[in-house]
């Protein structure tokens, strides 16, 4: 009997899921494709010209034709990311920028009490986002979302109720 | 003598007319006298006015009139009688301005009221507002300036100075300029002696340290002063604050008003001179902040160039804004090297670079910044981190100058597409100085020493300050003006067009940023220059 316990005990344990985040809830996207990581970055290649960091994320899905994700970052005590002087560096870049032929524009946004950067990134009708928070605690969350012109309603709306979600 | 064919005659008449139609063409000109190619930049000046006037109205400091009908503060201009110049690095329009409520301060050097004396110096004042425009960086920039005359001067001139501009002041100009916002908000004053700028200075109606005065200080200067509101030790001459302005005594000023009730619109129905009715609105003891204006140098040379002379400003004679006092870059070049040697920063460079040339399809940038534990020569660096952007490109770390977090001297960050530092990767190096000077710790040091390093696989790039003061000037033009504006001007050097790697950055910044390369995986940097061809190339070292 007791190693009947016992084995069940290790099975919940296994079951148990990981939470999305270790430092802030988060709230998966709605109606997300039945995909393994490994089909989602087959889908990129398969139809995106350039690829993006999203899909290296650790939490990474696929909604339609929107490939969204997430993830925790750390960074040392002092190290907090100003929004504002990363906008500015952003922005900056402009030889990097031509030379890449982007278009390039950056919106500093508020939701929870968490400021949320993100980097907008048009190229060749292609469309990536990037978001970064605030850091809280040395640590905050970022992630991406890469989709085509077609789905840019679908997208902006899966971003917008992501961002909505993370509460520190 | 007798001119013997009329031709002659009408010759010389011909070449005298072009002659004077010339010179009033650059100086003095009336609407109708508006030619190519200034009428096209007057429209610029005056497109920047009316959208200057768009955005912040036309409102000035108001004070009880003693005539009901005048209700508000507005200002206009008088474009018939504004006159063009050009300085060695902008060119400028003063135009004439005028209120329906005008004042101006009148400076005394005691109580006593001399009622008829005030009231002529202040007929003689006037108002003026500058428009200038970089040549270089294409920016904008204004001040508005009242001319008061000493009384002696104005009386020699028959109570009319207003044949002075900026640049061409009368060798005998004695008196002060007021130097304002277009809000009105003072500046900081000149006296001038026969032409001749003798002090530079602040003046507030308390010998304390009021936010008042911290604010004109730093409105002025432009750098975050670090002064704290509070009572000072004590009221002597040369009681140095911070910032090399100190009190440098105490004097009495009339603040003369007055109404004028036909004021407006601009060019005005009055023809520019309404009719006013001048009284005294107040006595006040003031205390006067001079400033010596050397640190940082030049710093009311912001938004005009190098020339210390734009504005009319002048700089104190011992600040040197000479270009042969920029850093030669052979001279730097061996620091370089080594310290782009150093163990810790080569590790760092060495791991940056492999994140570009191990597999990073996405692009992301990495970097670091490099932090002393003591702001001198012999120190180690203190342990540093390298982040990744958090959005695709690399965001810099804080900035620290002090002994915990460390005295960060350089950054190193990756450039995957191999371009040279950005006008953002390099600014942070000029903002940053007003930590360090706030600090009071090491501020020589840092400008020695700061550098900031692009790593990429084609070599890696550093850029060192050879000329702060110029450095300081295109930091003003930077920060005053949008990151979209001043990138599309970097972006339309070189025609608008893809530039070698480094081009940009020496057309732009070569005179006061010094651009070192190194070949891939070494470090035998060279100082670059801007060749015949438009590509940078070495600089031979002898």
């Amino acid at each position: 009997m007791k190693t009947i316990i016992s084995i069940l005990s290790i099975l919940l344990i296994f079951n148990q899921q990981e939470p999305l985040s270790k430092i802030a809830t988060i709230k998966a996207p709605q109606n997300i494709d039945k995909v393994s990581t490994a089909q989602i970055v087959a889908y990129e290649k398969a139809n995106f010209k350039y690829l993006s960091s999203t899909r290296n994320l650790k939490h990474v899905y696929k909604v339609g034709g929107v490939i969204i994700g997430f993830e925790d970052y750390n960074r040392p005590a002092g190290y907090d990311i100003s929004l504002e002087d990363y906008k500015e560096r952003i922005l900056g870049e402009v030889e990097q920028i031509e030379r890449r032929k982007t278009k390039e524009s950056v919106d500093i946004v508020s939701f929870n009490n968490t400021k949320f950067l993100i980097r907008k990134v048009v190229r060749d009708e292609e469309y990536c986002y990037y978001f970064v928070s605030e850091t809280k605690k040395n640590s905050g969350i970022k992630g991406g979302i890469r989709f085509k012109k077609a789905d840019l309603s679908k997208a902006h709306k899966l971003l917008d109720e992501l961002l909505k979600s993370i509460k520190f | 003598m007798k001119i013997k064919s009329p031709y002659i005659g009408l010759t010389i008449l011909c070449f005298t007319i072009l002659f004077y139609a010339c010179e009033k063409m650059n100086n003095l000109y009336e609407e109708s006298d508006i030619q190519k190619p200034q009428a096209t930049e007057i429209t610029l000046f005056k497109d920047y006015f009316y959208q200057m006037v768009k955005s912040e109205g036309r409102r000035g400091p108001s004070f009880t009139v003693k005539s009901a009908s005048i209700q508000v503060n507005q200002k206009y201009a008088i474009w018939k009688k504004a006159y063009y110049s050009e300085t060695k690095n902008g060119t400028f329009l003063e135009v004439p301005i005028v209120y329906n409520q005008r004042f101006a301060t009148i400076f005394k050097k005691n109580k006593k009221d001399d009622k008829s004396i005030n009231e002529e110096i202040f007929k003689g004042s006037f108002d003026r507002l500058i428009i200038y425009k970089n040549k270089i960086s294409g920016v904008f920039d204004r001040k508005l300036i009242t001319y008061i005359p000493d009384i002696n001067y104005l009386r020699k001139y028959h109570n009319d100075i207003s044949h002075n501009h900026l640049d061409k002041l009368d060798s005998d100009f004695t008196g002060f300029l007021e130097y304002k916002n277009w809000d009105g908000t003072k500046l900081f004053t000149l006296q001038k002696e026969n032409g001749k700028t003798v002090k530079k200075f602040y003046y507030t109606a308390s010998g304390n340290i009021s936010a008042e005065l911290i604010s004109t200080i730093e409105n002025n200067r432009k750098i975050s002063s670090g002064l704290k509101e509070g009572k000072l030790m004590s009221i002597n001459i040369k009681d140095k604050l911070t910032m090399g302005v100190y009190i440098c005594g105490v004097d009495y000023v009339d603040i003369m008003g007055e109404s004028c009730i036909d004021a407006g619109p601009d060019d005005g129905s009055s023809g520019g001179s309404p009719v006013c009715t001048p009284y005294l609105i107040s006595t006040e003891t003031v205390y006067t902040y001079c400033d010596d204006g050397n640190d940082p140098p030049c710093s009311t040379c912001d938004l005009t160039g190098n020339d210390c002379l734009d504005y009319g400003i002048g700089c104190p004679e011992n600040t040197n804004n000479d270009p042969s006092s920029a850093e030669d870059p052979c001279a730097r070049k061996g620091k370089v090297i080594a310290n782009a040697s150093d163990t810790t920063i080569s590790k760092k460079n060495n791991a940056l670079n492999t994140t570009i040339t191990t597999n990073n399809p996405d692009e992301i940038e990495y970097g670091t910044q490099f932090d002393l534990n003591s702001p001198d020569a012999a120190s180690s660096y203190k342990p540093s981190y390298i982040t990744s952007g958090g959005a695709g490109w690399w965001e810099s770390q804080p900035f620290h100058w002090d002994s915990s977090s460390g005295y960060s001297i350089g950054e190193s960050h990756t450039h995957i597409d191999g371009m040279a530092p950005s006008p953002a990767d390099v600014m942070h190096m000029a903002k940053n100085l007003a930590t360090v000077v706030n600090s009071g710790v090491g501020i020589e040091f840092y400008k020695a020493n700061v550098s900031t390093t692009v790593v990429t696989q084609w070599g890696n790039w550093v850029v060192t300050v050879k000329d702060w003061p110029a450095f300081i000037t295109e930091y003003n033009v930077y920060k005053n003006m949008s990151l979209a504006d001043y990138n599309a001007n970097y972006l339309a050097i070189g025609g608008g067009t893809n530039q070698p790697p480094g081009a940009r950055f020496l057309s732009k910044f070569g005179a006061y940023l010094s651009l070192y390369k190194a070949d891939p995986n070494t470090t035998n940097f060279q100082p670059l220059k801007l060749g015949s061809n438009g590509s940078p190339e070495p600089i031979s070292c002898n």
